[in-house]
């Protein structure tokens, strides 16, 4: 059992035939911002019942669609009060706290849900079902960002300094799961996972799964792979799922998420034993606002982590958005469960998709996709 | 015993006239490294770092108080939440004291209070609103 950063020195000073011989599992880890985040809930039916419409917890809204205690509360939904101050995020954050949170909800009332309205408070103990569902997590390698206008920025890739003065960039690099496992021989769904603290599954590829970005030293260059992932709340800790208000963008979940390799055959043992010297991601200039910014640079992660990176021939300070130190404890306490014989492996019940390219949204009128 | 300490003053508009930083030099012997400083309609501030004999620094702050001169030791005033803090490193980057520095073998953040200048460009970098600052 190794961690995907001890796995590197015994590559190093065996090879990889060697190491093959020695190494069962690898663990990995991730920890950053993960928008495409949320929790289904259920309450509970009170007495009389209510067929739950408009919901709120703690004053953020939460999705009155399904069916009648049953709900899902979005990481970024802003609250009605304080809407940069607390969010979906928080209400998460503070569930896994076991703090009571103010639910009130409205309905029209029906013969069989003549309640119109409810205000109480719930926790993580009273409600049924609490488990997170995140559509777009652990991204495989993600681009970088750096901003070459004349004022400071502020975007989902945080702080950017006018002139490209600095360049914020979010990968746990060596120790990321999909980078360990680039083209998911071992990662699919139902792949048993270190989530938030607690345990969890791959439910499904992420959205905008994409397989088309160049490779280099067998991994994607750019934002590629991702996963959708389910976890028990119950279990979970704020270590690990923590609210992040980015300044001026929205209010976003900082996720903790590990996954081990089983060590199948040297082809792994070689994936496992990536560097951040040979990881690559490109460098946006986030001063252009669309979807299609211009490259500034291809920069290895050893060259981000440095702390400085040249970039058009200056030297410029670099900020990781994700904790390195958080993803290192991760791979570290996902080892110590499957050592403590707390923590099973399973094999996947269905791949990844082998050929996947998002597609861009396009206006278009109701005849044109008739 | 020569220490530098970082402090805010803050004046009114009956004192803001007063030639401060020239009496300090003067007559205390101090060194004053002016950080930010700025005027509004009820007086204004100053962030410095004052740097000579404790003894010094304590009759400047005698003077000063007697000017009617508001005078806080700052680094009371700034403080990093250590619960909220995940050790990413947004604030890195965007510190120009350079005031946040990765250990490379713990990989946590150290923010040295030290060569902190208060100018808050860590407030909005950091989304885990770890840094907390009241200052003016």
């Amino acid at each position: 059992m190794f961690t995907a950063e001890e796995v590197l020195d015994l590559v190093e000073d065996k090879g990889i035939d060697a190491a093959f011989e020695e190494v069962d599992v690898v663990t990995t880890g991730t920890f950053g911002a993960m928008c495409s985040s949320g929790a289904f809930l259920n309450f509970g039916h009170s007495e009389p019942p209510i067929r739950m419409a408009e919901i709120h917890l703690n004053d953020v809204q939460a999705y009155g669609g399904l069916a009648a205690v049953d709900t899902y509360i979005g990481a970024t939904q802003a609250s009605r009060s304080r809407p940069t101050e607390y969010g979906g995020a928080h209400v998460i954050e503070d569930l896994v706290a076991g703090k009571p949170i103010h639910l009130e909800a409205s309905s029209p009332g029906s013969d069989c849900y003549p309640r119109k309205e409810i205000d109480t408070y719930v926790s993580l103990e009273t409600v049924n079902e609490a488990y997170i569902y995140n559509p777009r997590n652990s991204y495989q390698n993600y681009a970088a960002a750096s901003n070459s206008s004349d004022k400071t920025l502020f975007t989902y890739m945080g702080k950017l300094l006018p002139k490209n003065r600095n360049i914020t960039f979010s990968s746990a690099g060596q120790l990321s799961p999909l980078l360990n496992d680039p083209h998911c021989r071992t990662i699919g769904v139902g792949t048993h996972i270190f989530l938030g603290g607690g345990e969890g599954y791959v439910a499904w590829q992420g959205t905008q799964f994409n397989t088309s970005p160049a490779e280099k030293n067998g991994v994607p260059t750019g934002s590629a792979r991702n996963l959708a992932l389910i976890g028990d709340m119950r279990g979970m800790s704020t270590e690990y799922l923590r609210a992040l208000n980015i300044h001026n963008y929205s209010i976003s979940l900082a996720v903790g998420v590990g996954i081990p390799i089983p060590i199948l055959d040297k082809e792994m043992m070689r994936a496992c034993s990536i560097r951040d010297e040979d990881i690559v991601a490109p460098v946006l200039d986030y001063s252009v606002g669309s979807s299609r910014r211009p490259v500034l640079a291809h920069i290895s992660y050893e060259q981000f982590r440095s702390g400085t990176v040249e970039l058009e021939g200056k030297s410029v300070r670099t900020s990781s958005l994700s904790s390195y130190k958080k993803a290192r404890d991760i791979a570290l306490e996902l080892k110590k469960w499957i050592e403590d014989k707390e923590f099973l492996l399973t094999e996947p019940v269905r791949s990844m998709p082998v050929s996947s390219k998002p597609k861009p949204l396009q206006i278009s009128t109701k005849e044109e996709l008739e | 015993m020569i220490t530098t300490k970082k402090y805010m003053l803050k004046f009114t508009t009956n004192n803001f006239q007063e030639p401060i930083s020239y009496e300090l030099v003067k007559r205390f012997n101090i060194v004053p490294n002016i950080m930010q400083a700025k005027v509004n309609e009820s007086g204004g501030g100053l962030i410095l770092d004052l740097r000579g004999e404790a003894t010094d620094i304590e009759d400047a702050k005698v003077y000063m108080e007697g000017l009617g001169v508001l005078v806080k030791e700052l680094e009371k005033h700034v403080d990093r939440d250590e619960s909220r803090c995940i050790h990413c490193g947004a604030c890195v980057s965007v510190c120009p004291a350079k005031a946040f520095v990765v250990n490379r073998r713990t990989w946590e953040v150290e923010f040295k209070s030290d060569l902190y200048i208060a100018c808050e460009s860590c407030l909005t970098a950091c989304s885990p609103r770890a840094m907390k600052m009241e200052l003016w």
